[in-house]
């Protein structure tokens, strides 16, 4: 799985700024580093899902709450629920940096944080092929937090997946995934191509604030 | 029970649930109210099977998990009584992981695990479980606090597994052997491996328990891997391949045996089958010196290891204010230089006449074993202290020490053997240190029966045969060495020593100290406590580590010292504290400080060089002409130079501010990022860390005095708890101006919780700070 480093500057809020060699050294580093040391995770399933007032996949506890995440699988034929995790040790390395070298700590955020979107994205692909052999076209990945698709739906997904037993993945009373470079996602399957696009930006209930270059103007 | 005899447990639960319909998520621990006909037909056929022991339906059965749904004692009582209804004759209480993973990286402490497992516990007991089961752990922490949970609230037998995977590590990173050496000093009846892989994929595992473990091993695999198949997780081992793999493991000395996820009662009857009317194979019980944390284990066969000795205020003016303050920055970031500097194991001493020993050094190691996977070493006199830091240390640490007076053993070896230690055996008592070899000899031999009487196996003793400093007792130096041998070839016996104290009182210490550091090698020294910091130690111990056939091909000193030549300085031209802030130069900044400290004073420094730079930075910062790791990098810079500033006797504080990320939040980088900047611009910053009670807020700002109060929340979730805050610090009536900042906040919410200020940034927070306290 490779990391991309021009993912990793985006996430650091890189605007073409003149980069001393020293800084993409280190750069270059914790890229590397990661790739070698983090031990990635991943686990999903397929459901049957049922639309009344809200989406209720059949046979688990997931109930899922909110017009966005309702409209995002209606006439969906199943629905893959995943989880991901960077694991504890992307945990340890930004509790030790913090202490000892902040450079490294703001690096390291945005590097794990690229590196869960690759394995997201990854697990995302073998989900598409899954659908694919179904004769089905997926549509976009949907987590918690997005839109009006409520944060407590974390523990349901944990749950539902075994996440805890499986990939070491557990979530506190306030909906924090733990290990925290975690995601947990939706995604339908549906008998057509599913071509409208789908900005992750635009639907971030962050985007007012976020200086990142991205998808939210388009 | 487990001595003798093959012991066989059940199969799975859970994943013979879901075939009766189990809901994915739905907790199993409700069918014991909802279906318990089916939870006793189960027990029923894992009895027909053949199983000796029934697990109860008490996997998850904790208060977290529970919830509203069902208080803790009504499920463990009715799963008990539908297990004992079965027809089993032993009942199993079921204890899982708690579901949350401890602080630091989570937000349960240890004690709240303890407490989630003492309910269970005492919940087992009157419902009339006969053992307890505590399996499928990855975190040896959360294992120690449910471990001693059933030790300290009943005299049940006690069966222990982790579960590894395919990197044969727990999620945590805890190896088989680890899981082993350290589950059994803690006084485990027996230890194993469940869950995890297939029977196949778990034989290396097994090996190395087997291998490790002085107590019997327990093995409950899956079926093999899980496969997804038509949308139906399958187990594909066969009851047949199942017992053919379990045969493997009954040769490396198995004795007892069960199932996990996926197996049947058809595999437990194969495995019942195998074992009938058979003998466990005896398994050689070999007891090694090892040390563990979470995430490594020191081993000591023929090798050495090296203990660092720097976290230890004594003689040590910048340590010694930091366990004051509570500044555990200073202490973690001794403890990285050390082990980037070859440390195998850390020392950790807090002992200071006016702090609460106990609670520092507890505090200490909680941090400590969270950044370092170095074994760690718990140094001090008040066994009170020990005892409350080695009760939180995740794996088997040194407890430094005891000696040969009769008070020491009686205080310190019931707390070695409870908490499954090792421990640093001073050879001294009621006499003082003996003159000669063979009367330190004869402490130690006292020290390692006493022990054995406590049931500490003498691998678990490290002798200190203790040297004075040539200065005093110049005469009595070598005799330290011929100590080492003696002990050594009597008592079979590992050695520590702390070498320093060799050349107290004299000049070049490093010069006499490498020098005895040789010689104590060459007398057998297994562990030298020292400072790794030292180059002269360095060289020593690497050039040992060749000699004594450690450093196998040379390896690591060649990598050490071949290069060392190439290291050249670039000579760059002169440049001022400016340009060297701006490009965040950190060893420039440090050298530039030390000349300006000659002609100027630390006040003036901050006001007239660093602060005037950092506005520089901040403001390149805002218009985009610099990025996030060089405004950090600038930031180091001026920390570097503030470093050397501090201990001037001068005051430099500009204002005190406390800083909090709010309660159930752990998304602390952003308050990081304000609290070095407001610490560049001199303010004294008091930092409460993540997931903070709002009333430790209001005490902190009571008892500090602090104008100002910054707290950060990322979620929405934790917005409340940061609103809660607020409010309990207006209720307190306290002066002081609260500012908020976070992802998720924004001026309207932030007038919305009530705070006086909006930080949209850290740059923000320190120009607020700058109106708050000229205002005053």
């Amino acid at each position: 799985m490779k990391i991309d480093k021009n993912e990793v500057l985006r996430y650091l809020g890189y605007k073409n700024q003149q980069i001393s060699d020293d800084l993409h050294q280190k750069i270059d580093f914790l890229i590397q580093n990661a790739a070698e040391t983090l031990k990635p995770k991943a686990v999903w399933d397929i459901f049957q899902p049922e639309f009344s007032e809200k989406v209720i996949l059949k046979n688990t506890c997931l109930q899922f709450e909110g017009q966005d995440i309702f409209n995002h699988l209606k006439g969906a034929k199943k629905v893959a629920v995943m989880a991901v995790t960077l694991g504890i040790g992307a945990e340890r390395a930004i509790l030790k940096y913090q202490h000892t070298d902040m450079v490294s700590t703001v690096i390291s955020d945005a590097v794990f944080d690229a590196f869960i979107e690759c394995v997201a994205d990854e697990t995302e692909q073998q989900i598409k092929e899954l659908a694919q052999k179904e004769g089905l076209y997926i549509n976009s990945r949907y987590s918690p937090g997005y839109g009006d698709f409520p944060l407590n739906t974390q523990k349901m997904i944990i749950s539902a997946l075994n996440c805890e037993k499986k990939i070491g993945l557990t979530v506190t009373e306030s909906d924090i995934l733990v290990p925290r470079k975690s995601v947990t996602a939706v995604i339908g399957f549906f008998s057509e191509i599913q071509n409208k696009p789908f900005y992750k930006c635009l639907n971030c209930n962050m985007k007012d604030k976020c200086k990142m270059e991205c998808d939210k103007n388009v | 029970m487990f001595r003798d005899n093959f012991v066989i447990f059940d199969g799975a639960m859970g994943t013979s649930l879901q075939k009766y319909g189990l809901a994915a998520g739905e907790l199993p621990e409700l069918l014991n109210f909802s279906h318990p006909e089916i939870v006793e037909k189960i027990h029923k056929e894992y009895l027909d099977a053949g199983a000796q022991i029934i697990t109860a339906n008490t996997f998850g059965a904790n208060r977290l998990k529970l919830g509203e749904k069902a208080t803790v004692e009504s499920v463990i009582s009715k799963a008990i009584n539908i297990a004992r209804n079965s027809g089993a004759k032993y009942v199993a209480l079921d204890l899982g992981p708690t579901g949350q993973v401890l602080e630091p990286i989570g937000t349960l402490s240890f004690e709240e695990a303890y407490d989630l497992y003492k309910q269970q516990v005492i919940a087992g007991v009157s419902a009339g479980a006969d053992l307890v089961l505590i399996e499928t752990m990855s975190d040896l922490l959360e294992t120690k606090a449910a471990v001693l949970a059933v030790k300290e609230n009943c005299n049940l037998p006690l069966v222990c597994t982790m579960t590894f995977g395919e990197d044969k590590r727990t999620f945590m990173g805890t190896s088989p052997k680890n899981a082993a050496i350290t589950l059994c000093s803690l006084g485990v009846d027996a230890v194993g491996v469940n869950c995890s892989l297939g029977p196949n994929e778990l034989l290396d595992v097994v090996e190395e328990i087997c291998k490790f473990s002085t107590k019997p091993v327990i093995v409950q695999p899956n079926a093999g891997l899980p496969k997804v198949e038509n949308g139906k997780t399958i187990f594909t081992v066969t009851p047949n391949d199942y017992k053919n793999a379990i045969e493997k493991m009954i040769s490396m000395g198995v004795s007892i045996i069960g199932g996990c996820c996926g197996t049947t009662p058809e595999h437990i009857k194969a495995v019942s089958n195998l074992v009938a009317g058979r003998k466990p194979v005896k398994r050689a019980i070999n007891y090694v010196s090892a040390i563990t944390s979470g995430q490594t284990e020191v081993i000591l066969t023929n090798n050495t290891a090296i203990i660092g000795e720097r976290i230890n205020p004594t003689g040590k003016p910048k340590l010694k204010e930091a366990l004051k303050n509570k500044d555990y920055d200073y202490i973690i970031s001794e403890a990285v230089a050390q082990q980037n500097a070859g440390a195998d194991v850390l020392d950790v001493n807090a002992g200071l006449p006016d702090i609460n020993e106990g609670e520092v050094l507890k505090e200490i190691i909680k941090k400590l074993q969270a950044v370092t996977p170095l074994p760690l070493q718990i140094d001090s006199s008040d066994e009170k202290a020990i005892e409350q830091a080695v009760r939180v240390y995740s794996g088997k640490p040194i407890i430094n020490s005891v000696n040969g007076k009769k008070e020491s053993m009686e205080k310190i070896l019931p707390l070695v053997k409870k908490y499954g230690a090792a421990v640093v055996a001073l050879t001294l008592d009621e006499n003082g240190i003996p003159e000669t070899a063979e009367g330190r000899l004869k402490i130690a031999q006292k020290i390692v029966s006493k022990a054995e009487e406590y049931g500490i196996p003498k691998t678990d003793i490290f002798v200190d045969c203790l040297v004075l400093t040539a200065s005093t007792n110049q005469q009595m130096v070598m005799e330290t060495l011929r100590a080492i041998g003696l002990v050594k070839q009597n008592l079979g016996v590992k050695t520590v020593l702390g070498v320093s104290n060799v050349s107290f009182g004299l000049p070049s210490r490093e010069i006499l100290n490498s020098a005895y550091l040789a010689a104590a090698f060459g007398a057998g020294l297994d562990m030298p406590i020292l400072n790794p910091l030292s180059e002269e130690y360095k060289k020593v111990v690497l050039a040992f580590k060749v000699l004594n056939n450690e450093d196998i091909n040379a390896k690591k000193f060649i990598s050490e010292f071949s290069c060392l030549n190439e290291k050249s300085v670039a000579v760059q031209a002169e440049m001022d504290m400016k340009q060297i802030i701006i490009n965040g130069l950190k060893s420039k900044a440090k050298e530039k400080t030390l000349t300006l400290l000659e002609s100027k004073t630390p006040i003036e420094i901050i006001d007239t060089e660093f602060i005037p730079a950092l506005d520089i930075v901040g403001e390149k910062f805002e218009k985009g002409e610099m990025f996030l790791p060089q405004l950090m990098a600038s930031a180091e810079a001026v920390k570097a130079g503030f470093e050397l500033l501090k201990g001037k006797n001068t005051s430099t504080s500009k204002g005190k501010v406390v800083l909090a990320t709010v309660k159930g939040d752990i998304h602390d980088i952003g308050k990081n990022i304000v609290k070095m900047l407001m610490q560049n611009y001199g303010y004294d910053v008091i930092d409460l860390g993540k997931d903070v009670e709002p009333l430790k807020v209001v005490q902190t700002v009571k008892e500090t005095g602090a104008n100002l109060v910054g707290l950060s929340a990322l979620m929405t979730t934790t917005v409340k708890s940061m609103e809660e805050t607020v409010k309990e610090l207006k209720n307190a009536g306290l002066n002081c101006k609260i500012m908020v900042g976070g992802a998720v906040l924004s001026p309207e919410y932030a007038k919305m919780v009530g705070a006086d200020y909006y930080a949209k940034d850290a740059q923000e927070g320190v120009k607020i700070a700058s109106e708050v306290y000229n205002q005053r």
